[in-house]
């Protein structure tokens, strides 16, 4: 039933590196609720790796990282 | 006690003897160390001086967006990572110094 409720946003940051890479997904989660998803699409391969990273640490959950071509990658992650 | 370093400049540079030298001294007295390499501060990660640090239980970060555009190659062991992480240690550590 709770996953019925939360909602899913997503937010490009194709063109961005590091460190707003994080940065503007941290703003992003601030504005939703906790338990909402939101995606993430990146096209800078270290931010791939260090963002996900990074929100674990923060205590958010990565739901999944999709590549969907060959600089382009799709991250999702669940508010805590 | 905790000890955070920042280093920015390239290896020819005297920053790099003094920050090798500092680290070394403050693990042997069992400080905690921790360096973030940024700018031109990444070159230094190919140096063996790093990774003899690395064993000694410093912990080391590498800027990677800095590290691409330098076209400096990873090195195992040391974390690529981002400003996030060097937050982090600013935030952690009991004195923090930078070298540039």
């Amino acid at each position: 039933m709770q996953d019925l409720v939360n909602m899913t946003t997503e937010l490009d940051l194709r063109g961005e590196v590091c460190p707003y890479t994080f940065v503007k997904t941290k703003l992003k989660l601030e504005e939703i609720e906790c338990g909402d998803e939101l995606i993430v699409t990146f096209d800078h391969a270290p931010a791939v790796e260090n963002v996900p990273r990074s929100l674990k640490n923060e205590g958010h959950k990565i739901l999944g990282i999709e590549k969907k071509d060959e600089h382009v990658w799709k991250v999702r992650i669940r508010k805590a | 006690m905790k000890l955070g370093i920042l280093l920015t400049s390239s290896p020819e540079n005297e920053n790099t003897n003094t920050v090798i030298s500092l680290s070394r001294s403050a693990r042997e007295q069992g400080h905690e160390v921790s360096i973030f390499l940024m700018y031109d501060g990444v070159y230094n990660v190919h140096k063996k001086e790093f990774a003899q640090l690395a064993d000694k239980g410093v912990r080391i970060a590498v800027c990677a967006l800095n590290a691409e555009q330098r076209s400096v190659q990873k090195v195992g062991g040391i974390l690529f990572g981002s400003q996030y992480d060097h937050a982090c240690i600013a935030g952690e550590v009991d004195r923090f110094i930078s070298f540039g």
